[in-house]
């Protein structure tokens, strides 16, 4: 570390980090790309047991603003993943990576949005959880929604053969 | 209508009160109406005031839950009542029945031996908690409320020590803490008071201008863009639209031209390209992420982001976006619009020029009190009406009504030219002048009904114009 005073962030991502590696939640690895930059993480998800995303890993990157904790980072995956709560470029769109106010529905679920005593393992928690169980009353892709809903077969084929695809396995 | 022209001596004589309370403009209306009040914000958190202690009174809850419950609510009392009794209230600011009870306390400033805050991870002795107990350090939460306060978001100040409190800080907290948390806690209550009245407030967008137009409750009911009111500090503005004058035409209109005349685009510039207004009560809106399901702050619409309609008219397609198409004015152009607008843009801008540049003859040659107190502001505001009246004309398609239109025009121009050079010539003319000036204002003001009272048929390509 270099002699400039280390900011709040930085700090405070350093506990988060020991405590993650010292007790991670299941299914889940997160930690900074390189020392010396503290605002960007990476992390890999297992797609939960018992669901279709079972067997896939899902790399994806966090990034953390300068004022963290008191707004929240933004989520990004790195390979391809089809959900209804995922952007088509890989951002995610849930309540707690939400800074209250955010979201057109806001305060509806007050509780649930981004507040600085939060953390990087309750976001990797809910994010395994949205991975279970998709919320399609705000969707960002809106294709994976709608198929979700009208189509679960379909669906859940799609998701496979993404992680088929991802672990160099062909479908056909 | 237009007794407008006598408005600067009623102000010259009203502003020897130092009570703004009373301040009545003559304006648009007739003075012995009380349409409308020129206030200070103290008049409307006084107002403010009272709501929160009736909702307090009403439920028996202490006055700082009542002002996050009514902000919740949007201030309508109404609906807060309704959903309170039905125990819904609370769940919307995520509380419980429970919390409320511990709410009552405030929190408090509190020493402790060293430990570690939950945020910043920093040692701390000094911490801060709700009524609640859990510590965080004092920075921590007066960084945080700071933030709060100035996102303007008073409704998910959330417990510091514990994830998962649900207690929010009240006004109490913001009060314990600091002296300018408090005073910033009440500036921002009270302008979200402001802002969910926006029918009866209406704030002077005069330039430093603190004052605030309060209508009567007759007025708020109206359709207000025919509605022109000045304001104490000199300020002329429409009650729609907050813009500028623009009788004789109705605020979509004027904010159209105003569009394609560019003024707007200088101005607004950022506002045009990163938001947009939300379709029921207009608030400027930007979008930073999400999904295109909308709902407004200030009016808790809901509509879809693409095509701006309601969104419950997209149930059948499962957020999918039925309604958008692109925009119809991006298909139109062509030069015979293109010359028809430089034609009417021209007497637009060379009206309002010498409508401004009229008031300033006063300095220059009379000496006769009578004149300049009366054939001055008639002679220029015959020139801002003129200059709206050319855009009406650019709008509406050829008719009977049309041409009737610009004759009067054209000889209230041609009066309007004598009258100017009577006023630039010497001052034997004061008798002309008058005559002139009460000529006018008769014709101007049947002008104005004219235009308000007919239902014009607009034309499709000046109304699908868009510069290149």
């Amino acid at each position: 570390m270099g002699p400039k005073k280390q900011s709040t962030a930085v700090k405070r991502l350093m506990t988060e980090y020991k405590q993650l590696l010292n007790d991670p939640p299941e299914g889940v690895s997160a930690g900074p790309i390189s020392e010396d930059n503290f605002l960007e993480w990476e992390c890999l998800l297992a797609g939960p047991p018992d669901t279709c995303y079972e067997g896939g890993i899902y790399p994806a990157t966090l990034t953390f603003p300068e004022d963290y904790p008191l707004n929240p980072p933004k989520m990004v995956f790195n390979g391809p993943i089809f959900h209804p709560n995922v952007y088509k470029n890989g951002e995610v769109c849930i309540s707690i990576l939400h800074a209250p106010g955010d979201d057109p529905n806001m305060y509806e679920t007050a509780a649930e949005r981004w507040s600085p005593i939060q953390s990087v393992e309750k976001i990797l928690v809910s994010v395994i959880s949205m991975l279970a169980e998709p919320n399609s009353e705000s969707p960002a892709n809106i294709d994976a929604s709608k198929m979700w809903r009208d189509d679960r077969p379909a669906f859940e084929q799609l998701v496979r053969s993404q992680i088929l695809a991802s672990l160099g396995i062909s479908n056909e | 209508m237009m007794s407008d022209t006598t408005s600067e001596d009623h102000y010259e004589f009203s502003d020897q009160f130092d009570d703004d309370f009373d301040l009545q403009d003559p304006g648009n209306f007739d003075s012995d109406n009380n349409y409308f009040n020129i206030v200070n914000m103290e008049h409307v958190k006084a107002s403010e005031r009272r709501t929160v202690a009736e909702i307090a009174d009403l439920f028996s809850i202490m006055v700082p839950m009542s002002t996050i419950l009514l902000m919740a609510y949007f201030w309508n009392r109404e609906k807060l009542s309704e959903e309170y009794i039905e125990g819904r209230a609370l769940a919307k600011v995520g509380l419980t029945d429970a919390d409320l009870e511990v709410q009552r306390k405030s929190g408090q400033k509190v020493q402790c031996s060293p430990r570690t805050c939950p945020i910043c991870c920093d040692t701390y002795t000094r911490g801060f908690q709700l009524a609640c107990k859990h510590t965080a350090c004092i920075k921590c939460y007066e960084r945080y409320l700071g933030e709060k306060l100035s996102s303007g978001d008073l409704l998910s100040t959330r417990c510091l020590g514990q994830h998962d409190c649900r207690l929010v800080a009240t006004l109490d907290d913001f009060r314990e803490l600091s002296k300018d948390l408090e005073s910033g806690y009440l500036e921002k209550t009270a302008a979200s008071y402001l802002q969910s009245h926006s029918s009866s407030f209406k704030a002077c967008p005069g330039p430093g201008c603190t004052s605030i137009i309060e209508l009567t409750s007759s007025l708020a009911m109206l359709d207000l863009d025919q509605y022109m009111v000045e304001c104490s500090c000199g300020k002329r503005f429409c009650l729609g639209c907050k813009n500028d004058w623009h009788l004789p035409i109705k605020c979509d209109l004027a904010s159209r031209w105003m569009n394609i005349n560019g003024e707007r685009m200088k101005n607004n510039l950022w506002l045009d390209k990163n938001t947009k207004p939300c379709p029921k009560c207009e608030a400027r809106i930007e979008r930073t992420e999400g999904c295109n399901h909308m709902k407004c702050r200030t009016c808790h619409f809901e509509y879809c982001w693409m095509c701006m309609q309601e969104w419950s008219a997209h149930n059948g397609m499962f957020f999918k976006c039925v309604h958008f198409q692109p925009s119809a004015e991006a298909k139109h152009s062509g030069r015979a619009t293109s010359a028809r607008l430089k034609h009417y843009s021209i007497r637009f801008d060379s009206n309002i020029i010498d409508s401004r540049r009229d008031v300033n003859v006063r300095d220059l040659t009379f000496s006769s009190q009578q004149v300049l107190n009366k054939a001055v502001p008639t002679l220029s505001y015959t020139r801002r009406i003129l200059a709206w009246t050319y855009v009406l004309l650019f709008y509406v398609t050829g008719s009977n009504q049309k041409t009737i239109l610009e004759t009067s025009v054209s000889d209230i121009e041609s009066h309007a030219e004598t009258l100017a050079e009577l006023l630039a010539g010497d001052e034997q003319a004061a008798a002309p002048c008058l005559e002139l000036s009460g000529y006018l204002e008769t014709r101007v003001e049947n002008l104005i009904t004219h235009a308000l009272e007919t239902n014009w048929k607009l034309d499709r390509n000046s109304l699908t114009y868009t510069p290149s």
